[in-house]
């Protein structure tokens, strides 16, 4: 008999953690899909630096495109498609060199790179590598 | 003949070694990217290159 006494107090205290648990779960999915949105702000405003003619703020959109593909916040997907992004945008540039059918060899290791240092480079000895 | 040719010196621009040192960043290591994107990051910088550049 007397153990039906601390049945309602017991009940009690269940629903109040269950609530507690709830609500708990709401604000950490609340919180999780916030960092989310903002990654994905970011992630977009990296997209655009790279497109802009500013080459500071390209070269610091890839830098956060890169940290930001590196986050547990990104889908496999938005991480390949960044590493894509990269690997073509650093493998061909109508100012640069295509490097798209360059292949690893001995011949590749012969092969001095040199960083241009003017886009508009005007007096016609660079060699902009194979066609 | 093969179209695949590379010249002793290629010149990249300033887009595509930084874009190649984002993609190491990204990967995690040099040792993860092709050694084309490696030695893309790794170019050296042109005004000094100019003079020693090979014929």
């Amino acid at each position: 008999m007397s153990g039906w006494i601390w049945l309602a107090p017991a009940a009690s205290f269940l629903g109040a953690g269950l609530s507690y648990l709830g609500a708990w779960v709401g604000t950490r999915q609340r919180e999780g899909q916030g960092r989310r949105e903002e990654w994905g702000r970011r992630f977009t405003s990296a997209l655009e630096a790279i497109k802009g003619e500013d080459p500071r703020a390209r070269f610091l959109g890839r830098t956060l495109l890169a940290d930001l593909a590196s986050s547990e916040l990104a889908s496999p997907e938005e991480r390949q498609l960044a590493d894509h992004l990269l690997n073509e945008e650093a493998r061909f540039d109508p100012h640069g060199s295509d490097l798209r059918l360059v292949l690893p060899g001995p011949e590749l290791d012969d092969t001095d790179f040199i960083e241009d240092d003017d886009d508009n480079d005007t007096d016609g000895d660079s060699e902009r590598g194979p066609a | 003949m093969s179209d695949t040719t590379i010249p002793k010196t290629v010149r990249v621009s300033r887009d595509q070694v930084s874009a190649a040192r984002a993609l190491i960043r990204l990967r995690g290591g040099v040792d993860k990217v092709d050694p084309v994107i490696a030695k893309v990051a790794s170019a050296r910088p042109g005004k000094a290159a100019k003079h020693t550049k090979a014929s």
